[in-house]
Formats: C-alpha cells, sequence, structure tokens
C-alpha cells in the first residue's frame, strides 16, 4: 500500500500544481499548450482502455470523438447548456460504440483492427458530405469565452479518466477486462464472459473519447465539420500509446507529453517535422522497447520488466 | 448504355485497387506483416514517375521498371533496418508489431514528402491523358486500357515466378512452414528478404498509374485503405483471388456513383467490406489459398 500512496499524493500534487498555473502564469501560450495535452492525455487512456488493457486494437477512435464533437457542438450551439451538451456527446459516442461494438467485437485480432478503421472512414467521408462546411460558434458565445474555464475543463477530464482507470483496473471488473486480453481462451474456460467485458471496456473508452470530442467543439471557435473525424484522431492515440507504455497509466500521459512537446518544439518552424520524429521515435520503441518508455528506466538498470500487452 | 459506361470505369479502378493490393497480400500472407504504409511506399513510387516524367520526360509506362529498381532497393533497406526485427517476435505480436511500425513509417513517409515537396497536388499528363478509345459509343480511356493490361501482366507474372522458379517456390513453402523449410535447405532469411522486397516493387506499375491520376504525400492511406479491403475481401493470403477482389469492388463502386452519385464513391466499398467482414470473414473468394 506504500507506493500506492505515494501514487496518490503525487497525483494530487500534480493535480495541485496544474491547478496553480493559470493563478500563477500569465499569458494564453501555456494555458493552449497544456490544454492540448490534456486533450491528448484523455484521447489516449482512452485508447489505451481498448488496447492497453483489453487487447483491442480500435483504429476507429475518430468515428467516437467525432461523434462527440458534432453532438456537443450542434446541441451547445442550439442553446443547450454545455454541461449538458458534452454529457449528450459522450453518450451519443457511447451508443454508437454499443451499435458498431456488438457486432464489431465478434471480429478479432486485426479484422477488428481493419473494420473499425474501416468504419472511421465510412463516418469520415458520411460527415464530410452531410456537413461540408465550417462549424462557427455565435457571437455571443465568443464574448463570453474563457480560456481558463477550457483550461480546468480539460485537466478535470484528464484527471477524472486517470482516476478511473486507476479504480478500474484494481477491482474485479479490470481484472476480468485483463484476463481477456491476456488469454481470451483461458478466461472463458473459467467462466468469464468475455463479450461483456469487451462490451464494458469499449463503452468506457467510447464515453470518454467522446467527452474529449465535445471539448475539442467546446475549445474551437470554428473548424470544418469534418475535422474532428479525421484518421489521425485514431492514429495518434495510438502510437502515444505504444510510445509511452501501453497497459501502464504513465504511459500515455508520458507519450502526450513527448508528442506535444515535439509539436511545439517545431511549431514555428516546419511543423511537420515533429510528426515524422515522433514516427521514427515509435519505430525504435516498438523494436527495441516493447514495453514503451516507461519501462526504459528498469531496462536501463537491467532487468527484465514484465511482459506489457 | 450509360450503366455499361460506369461499369467500365468501374473495372478500370478495380484493376489499379489489384495491383495496389497485391504488395499488401504477399506481405501478409509470407511473413504475418501488416504493413499499412504500403500506399505511402506506392505515393513514393508515383512521385519517382512524376519527376522522371518532368525532368527526362520518360512515359509513366515505360518508367516503371525503374520504379520497380528504386522500390525494389527501398524494400531492402526497409526490411534490413526495420522489419527484419520483428523476426525475433512472436508470430502473433508480429501482426501487431509491423502494424505500429507500418504507423509510424507513414508518418515518417508523408512528412518527408511533404518537406520534400509540398503538399500540392501534382499529376503527370501525357500526350494520351484525357484521350479514349471509341467502341460501340462506349469510351475506353487508353489509359485505363493500359491499366487493365498492366494488372493482367503483373498477376500473371507473379503468378508464374511463385510456381515455376526456386525463389518462388522457395517463398510458397517458407510461407506454409518456414521451419521444416529451413529443414529443406532452404535459406529461410533470404526468403524473407526477397519476399518482403517483392512485396513493395510490385506496386511498381500501380504507382506508375496513380502519377497520372494525382498525387499529393496525404493520399497514401487512401490507397493503403483500398488494398487492406482487398486483402479481406478475397480471403487473407489468398493471392489468386486479389485481381477478381478489386474488380468486384470497383464494379460495386460504379453502380454506387451510378445510383446514389460521386461523393460517396468510397462509401459503398466499405459498407459492403463491413458486411463481408462479420458474415464471411474468410473472405468471398473461396478455393485454396496460394500462399
Amino acid at each position: 500500500m506504500g507506493t500506492d500512496l505515494k501514487k496518490l499524493i503525487l497525483f494530487l500534487l500534480m493535480i495541485t500544481l496544474f491547478a496553480l498555473i493559470p493563478i500563477v502564469i500569465k499569458g494564453d501560450y501555456l494555458l493552449n499548450v497544456l490544454f492540448l495535452l490534456f486533450l491528448y492525455v484523455v484521447i489516449a487512456q482512452s485508447s489505451n482502455i481498448m488496447v492497453g488493457y483489453g487487447g483491442l486494437l480500435n483504429v476507429g477512435q475518430a468515428a467516437f470523438f467525432g461523434t462527440g464533437a458534432l453532438v456537443t457542438r450542434l446541441t451547445w450551439i442550439s442553446g443547450t447548456p454545455f454541461y449538458l451538451a458534452i454529457l449528450l456527446g459522450g453518450f451519443s459516442a457511447v451508443a454508437l460504440s454499443g451499435f458498431i461494438g456488438l457486432p464489431s467485437l465478434r471480429l478479432r485480432g486485426h479484422y477488428f483492427a481493419i473494420g473499425t478503421l474501416a468504419l472511421a472512414i465510412i463516418a469520415r467521408i458520411t460527415i464530410g458530405n452531410l456537413f461540408p462546411g465550417v462549424s462557427f460558434i455565435p457571437n455571443e458565445y465568443i464574448v463570453g469565452y474563457s480560456l481558463i474555464l477550457r483550461y480546468y475543463l480539460a485537466l478535470f477530464l484528464s484527471a477524472a479518466i486517470i482516476l478511473i482507470i486507476y479504480l478500474v483496473f484494481n477491482s474485479r471488473l479490470g481484472l476480468a477486462i485483463l484476463s481477456t486480453r491476456d488469454d481470451e481462451e483461458a478466461a472463458q474456460a473459467i467462466g468469464v464472459n468475455i463479450f461483456k467485458y469487451k462490451v464494458t471496456a469499449f463503452a468506457l473508452s467510447s464515453f470518454f473519447v467522446g467527452l474529449a470530442g465535445g471539448l475539442f467543439a467546446f475549445f474551437y471557435i470554428s473548424y470544418y465539420y469534418y475535422v474532428p473525424f479525421g484518421l489521425l484522431w485514431s492514429f495518434e492515440p495510438i502510437l502515444i500509446t505504444f510510445v509511452g507504455g501501453a497497459g501502464t497509466i504513465a504511459g500515455p500521459i508520458l507519450g502526450s507529453i513527448l508528442f506535444v512537446a515535439l509539436k511545439e518544439a517545431f511549431a514555428f518552424t516546419l511543423g511537420e517535422i515533429s510528426i515524422l520524429i515522433f514516427g521514427i521515435v515509435l519505430i525504435l520503441v516498438i523494436l527495441f522497447l516493447p514495453g514503451g518508455l516507461v519501462s526504459l528506466p528498469q531496462k536501463l538498470r537491467g532487468r527484465t520488466g514484465k511482459p506489457i500487452v | 448504355m450509360d450503366i455499361l459506361q460506369f461499369a467500365i470505369y468501374g473495372l478500370i479502378n478495380g484493376a489499379l485497387y489489384g495491383m495496389v493490393a497485391l504488395g499488401l497480400s504477399l506481405a501478409y500472407g509470407i511473413m504475418g506483416y501488416l504493413n499499412v504504409a504500403q500506399g505511402h511506399l506506392i505515393i513514393l513510387g508515383a512521385y519517382g514517375s512524376y519527376w522522371l516524367f518532368r525532368i527526362w520526360g520518360v512515359d509513366p509506362f515505360l518508367s516503371i521498371p525503374i520504379l520497380m529498381i528504386i522500390l525494389f532497393i527501398i524494400g531492402i533497406i526497409l526490411y534490413m533496418a526495420v522489419y527484419s526485427w520483428l523476426l525475433k517476435f512472436q508470430v502473433i505480436s508480429r501482426l501487431k508489431s509491423s502494424l505500429l511500425i507500418s504507423f509510424g513509417l507513414m508518418l515518417v513517409f508523408e512528412n518527408m514528402a511533404i518537406l520534400l515537396w509540398t503538399a500540392d497536388e501534382r499529376a503527370v499528363t501525357t500526350f494520351y491523358s484525357g484521350k479514349v478509345a471509341d467502341i460501340f459509343g462506349l469510351r475506353l480511356p487508353y489509359i485505363g486500357l493500359g491499366t487493365i493490361g498492366l494488372a493482367i501482366i503483373v498477376v500473371v507474372a507473379l503468378h508464374l515466378f511463385l510456381t515455376k522458379t526456386y525463389f518462388g517456390k522457395a517463398i510458397r513453402a517458407t510461407a506454409q512452414d518456414w521451419e521444416a523449410s529451413q529443414l529443406m535447405g532452404i535459406n529461410v532469411a533470404r526468403t524473407y528478404l526477397v519476399s518482403f522486397a517483392l512485396s513493395i516493387l510490385i506496386a511498381a506499375p500501380a504507382a506508375a498509374v496513380i502519377s497520372m491520376r494525382v498525387i499529393s504525400p496525404g493520399i497514401g492511406v487512401e490507397w493503403t485503405n483500398y488494398g487492406l479491403v482487398l486483402v479481406i475481401l478475397a480471403g487473407v493470403g489468398n493471392i489468386n483471388s486479389i485481381l477478381p477482389a478489386g474488380l468486384f469492388l470497383g464494379l460495386i463502386e460504379a453502380i454506387s456513383v451510378y445510383l446514389v452519385g460521386a461523393p460517396y464513391t468510397g462509401m459503398a466499398g466499405l459498407v459492403v467490406f463491413v458486411l463481408v467482414l462479420l458474415f464471411k470473414p474468410q473472405g468471398l473468394f473461396k478455393g485454396r489459398a496460394a500462399l
């Protein structure tokens, strides 16, 4: 329990630190960057729930992110209070995951990955055709626009998903999800209802992705409706998760920090170099550090870590 | 008559889809690698074709042998630098790792192409671009006829290579059981190297054809997507069915364009694909797998 207490203290310390930043530091730049970081932490952790803990490579995240963004944006702009709108966004992503998840979870391994990728592309094309234009928020909303509110919301969401992952995967439910990842047949043989737990993992992950989409819709003043449906919203969280370390809480956080830092470091030169570097880091990590960056200290000390995924 | 015209365009597209998918299917069937960077490699090849045309005026169809050499070398380098490391992984994690690594390669290639050549759309315009042969009122584009011809040549050549040559037989044996092949004296490491390079160079004709349509750094993933769809439609590892599956997909798309309209071109194929994935995951085309 000693390490658990330490983790909790570290967690609370970080939250307090980040919560103090808007009070101590003036200027929008840092808040914008940190907002982005929190957003990536949320979507990377959601993909971590799927692939890291559930062993399901869901390449269709973009569809859920986009759905959350679309529903939140439309309901919010038409006058619904934002907190209700973002919850609607989250739940519509869950509904979509139920609609898509129930059939697609019958697929195993690469079939699931390719199937979810196809669904993401279908969603992207459909939305691009149905909503070809740009979404603006009304003027009276712009007047009341508060970056600090968005910052705290993102911080809250990323803290919430971390806490929930911690609680879930230290419980019976989490162990059942892990067992479906590690050995599906064995889990089934001892009576674990695999399908039920996969659906649960899918729904949990989609809920947070949907909320993150809602945050996206809340943050940006104008964007093309199809942007949150872009395939990068599927790829990036997976890459971040694996670079950091799939199946760990710290991994996706570390990966997001590296990703956003690279993005910002090269933002004023050529925006694309950062992604190129991230691609190379990913390849090196997959080949030589299958446990992700979080396993680096262990590896350096020469201990053989617990195999992950 | 109109629908016939649509069908012809569909078949032309389908032949191209088939050529795009061959490499993916090969790498998957032989080594269990899912190389989703294939589309980006094809786009690299298409850029090669574009520059050969722009600088030396080499016709895209004639540039294919040069592209094959370039892609072969790229394939060898990629295999030695990246993919050969995956052999130490278990078969099951090989697939996931190759998928992730090729994600990484996608990012690298795409952004390299943007840095080198900007994100602009380009295309090769030859003197016969847009020209059509008129047969009984049907318009047959010359490039389209060339595409179908190429697809047939590629498929037949690949089939002959795999069934008649020593290397081809070694590849098939290794795909079936690499341990037994090793015991029979086949150099498995070299066979993997050759088959990976083959899976890349076989994209050269597709690259040449695509250079005459439109190329930009970002469209690689669309071609990969067509490739993946075909790999599943044909049945995993079933190389002989790739071209029929491609023609089938092209026809489905053409019919959907005829009925619903062009904006949803990509969708009909994907919907069919998802249905196949759900209800007939072993693929539409029965018969013995080639590998």
